[in-house]
């Protein structure tokens, strides 16, 4: 008995140095990274920026950072949350490696939120960044990717959170509320690697961008006339456009849409909740708004979401695709400013109807951008043209990714209202 | 169940992806089905010697000399089996948790556990195993599912017929090595209390061992559709980092790890205990025990031997999994129809 008491014991501390003898790093010399940037840097190399968290800063309420200047440096300073520095390297862990030379700490990316890539390197493509990225232990697959118009080096020195102290749980919280807002992608680099590495997929990734008027305590207004872009909704602009003024001097607003691992182009706001409803993923009521049907200069806001998953139905005849696309919408009235009163039969079939003509044609916009102007499957078409070939082989010599842009298709989206919120009819004001 | 599912933590649903692509789930089903004919011939031997072990009942059939280089055949796959195992759980957890920790450091802590199972036997690793399932079931369970809930592509088993239906056919058929382990119900039989429950144990074990290995892969298809299958290092430990339900809910790794140390750990100890019974029985050793220490030494040894994990891994999938089915399948099919003929044989003079 005490023989085997004796081995267990000897056992149980000869296994004590395994937990960490090696390994063992203490946090306070860690330096965690919140979020990567990636520019264009010189000589092929990539200009990687830092977003390190100041934990006891952040933890006594402290916030924005200190920034340094390119190509290394930095310094948080008192009431700083976060440290900002830049260092050019061929990749990631080089990049790491330069930081040693003047970050005190270990840099560690295990609790990284985001990656920031730069509109540069997303141009020229960011396959030799990614494909290494995923490889390193401590890039986790559920980073979120984003593009800055811009640098990512600018929007990080910009993303100064006012109402969070930590960065990283800034970005987290930002991208947990697109669920909902879909105002970006919420894309991890999962998500993203995934869509790069099959033929014909679309990669996605959210737009953001820096604010310089909105830092130097100013804003950028619209033209009288220009009530928000395209379709007349203050969600159809991209990031670093938004008519506001205050908070913090960045902006999370659209979709950047690759083909392969190159930027094909930018959708807006309203286009990502469009794409969103393609996909399926409109499901938490989120705020549409649309012009007034009796009253057109006025906007009725609804908070719609897929009714039910879009039904995509793929015909392949030979080379040929045709894609039809139906889109079931449900919704309820969140704001009509006019007097007219929805809850009525006809004036809600009224609204309806040009629910579903407004959206029908942002829908049938995006299809037209991304399929025919940039050859690219945001939507899974390739998924479901796969059953059609017997095999791997097969599929692959067919290349769906140069046939994407010949698709041919179709969309009819049906909108129900569900319910008309707090008030049945209008409040009436009277003279 | 847990000797012949462990693999789901180590390369394997990879090396089935690339051979498989989005069928790569066919191929273990068939190896499974295939499987099932090294069961019947084990349980066949085990039948016509009832208490006895395999290689005992082997070297009975087919005498000293060849039933013993059967046996030296059986001890030689579970040394293989077990010092592959060494290598690749230990190279994992350097891999992914311990980065600076040296390899030999993890090797002895593993073979330390080991060592303890094997020195105080069958029992005390069964015990183990019992007491570990039920955390390994759930937790396998759980990661899958969490996988599936964080991330799925749409028609990912498409195109149906992977790189072809003869090609899936031909390796689903080698790949009945992939349920080589089975083979330890001929070593372990013998030790049951209740002897009766042997055929009961074997079908359990290989039912579900092929249950996770099938779900693995499945799920694996599905979280990382072809081609970034056949691209994933650890498919088991990635699903496990992908997946968050939420602020509160994620880097589950972290349970994940325990559970795989758990199962590595079982798994390795497992393969020497049959190496080491299988050895003393052909040398006529009265006690196995005696060489529980001496071929753990060289088990360490061997498993330095591969220069890298890719090596490690290579090993596994193109030899184990390859031409594991000479041993597992092949010979106890021998062996039982040695036994059958000479049974036939026996009752024709006795008429």
């Amino acid at each position: 008995m005490r023989r085997k008491l004796a081995f267990s014991l000897s056992l149980a501390f000869a296994l004590l140095p395994v937990a960490g003898c090696w390994d063992s790093t203490s946090p306070e010399h860690i330096a965690w990274v919140a979020a990567v940037g990636v520019d264009k840097g010189s000589e092929g190399n990539f200009l990687f920026t830092f977003q390190t968290v100041l934990p006891k800063a952040a933890a006594s309420g402290a916030s924005g950072g200190g920034g340094g200047g390119s190509g290394g440096g930095g310094g948080g300073g008192q009431g700083h949350s976060f440290v900002v520095y830049s260092v050019e390297a061929p990749d990631v862990i080089t990049a790491i490696e330069m930081s040693d030379a003047f970050v005190a700490r270990r840099v560690n990316l295990l609790h990284s939120k985001a990656l920031i890539l730069g509109e540069e390197v997303v141009e020229e493509g960011v396959g030799r960044l990614i494909a290494p990225a995923i490889r390193y232990r401590e890039f986790r697959r559920t980073l979120y990717v984003m593009v800055s118009r811009g640098t990512a080096q600018e929007f990080i020195r910009q993303a100064q959170p006012r109402l969070e102290t930590d960065p990283g749980l800034w970005y987290e919280v930002m991208m947990t509320w697109q669920k909902e807002m879909n105002l970006v992608p919420p894309v991890r680099i999962h998500e993203f690697a995934l869509a790069m590495e099959r033929p014909g997929l679309g990669a996605r990734a959210g737009v953001v961008a820096a604010r310089h008027d909105i830092a130097a305590g100013g804003a950028e207004t619209r033209e009288p006339g220009d009530p928000g872009g395209r379709f007349g909704s203050p969600a159809a602009v991209l990031a670093g456009d938004v008519d506001r003024q205050g908070e913090i001097p960045v902006e999370f607003i659209g979709t950047a849409v690759f083909k392969a691992d190159k930027l094909k182009g930018y959708l807006t706001g309203q286009e990502t909740r469009a794409v969103a409803l393609l996909r399926g993923e409109l499901d938490r009521r989120t705020p549409v708004s649309v012009p007034d049907p009796k009253h057109p200069d006025q906007r009725v806001v609804l908070l719609v979401q897929n009714q039910a998953q879009p039904q995509i139905t793929v015909r392949r005849n030979g080379e040929q695709v045709h894609v039809s696309f139906v889109i079931r919408v449900e919704g309820d009235i969140g704001s009509v400013p006019s007097v007219t009163d929805y809850t009525e039969p006809e004036s809600m079939a009224l609204l309806e109807k040009a629910v579903e003509r407004y959206m029908s044609r942002i829908v049938q916009d995006v299809l037209e951008t991304s399929l025919g102007e940039w050859g690219t499957d945001l939507y899974g078409i390739g998924d479901r043209l796969k059953p059609t070939f017997p095999t791997i082989q097969d599929w692959i010599a067919w290349d769906w990714g140069t046939k994407v842009d010949q698709v041919t298709f179709d969309s009819h989206l049906v909108f129900h209202v569900r319910r008309h919120g707090l008030q049945a009819e209008p409040a009436k004001p009277q003279g | 169940m847990l000797f012949v599912g462990a693999k789901i933590f180590l390369a394997l649903p990879r090396t089935l992806a690339e051979l498989g692509g989005p069928a790569a789930w066919m191929i273990v089903l068939i190896g499974g089905l295939t499987a099932s004919l090294t069961v019947i011939a084990i349980l066949g031997v085990l039948t016509h010697f009832p208490g006895r072990s395999l290689p005992e009942a082997t070297e009975a059939v087919l005498g000293p000399v060849i039933g013993s280089l059967v046996n030296l055949a059986y001890a030689a796959f579970f040394y293989f089996v077990g010092f592959i195992g060494l290598r690749e759980f230990s190279e994992n957890i350097v891999a992914a948790i311990l980065p600076r920790t040296p390899l030999p450091a993890v090797l002895i802590a593993f073979l330390a556990v080991i060592v303890y199972g094997c020195l105080l036997g069958a029992e005390a690793i069964a015990r183990t195993a019992w007491f570990v399932a039920p955390f390994t079931v759930a937790g396998v369970i759980a990661l899958l599912g969490g996988g599936l809930v964080t991330y799925r592509a749409t028609n990912a088993l498409y195109p149906f017929w992977g790189p072809g239906g003869l090609e899936i056919a031909g390796w689903g058929v080698l790949s009945v090595s992939l349920f080589s382990e089975i083979l330890i119900v001929g070593v372990l039989g013998a030790e049951l209390r209740q002897r009766e429950k042997l055929v009961k144990a074997a079908w359990w074990s290989l039912l579900m061992g092929g249950l996770f290995l099938l779900g693995t892969v499945l799920v694996h298809l599905v979280v990382f559709p072809y081609p970034s299958s056949a691209r994933v290092s650890f498919p088991l430990l990635e699903i496990s980092r992908l997946i968050v339900t939420g602020r509160w809910l994620q880097r589950v790794e972290s349970v994940f790890f325990v559970i795989w140390v758990m199962v590595g750990a079982l798994k390795v100890s497992v393969a020497h205990y049959g190496c080491c019974r299988t050895v003393a029985h052909i040398v006529r050793l009265p006690r196995y025990q005696y060489l529980v220490i001496p071929l753990a030494v060289t088990l360490y040894s061997a498993s330095l031997l591969p220069p890298n994990l890719t090596t490690a891994v290579d090993l596994d999938a193109n030899i184990l999994r390859s031409v594991g089915w000479i041993i597992s399948l092949a010979l106890p099919l021998l062996t039982w129809l040695v036994a059958v003929l000479r049974n036939g044989r026996r009752a024709g003079r006795a008429a």
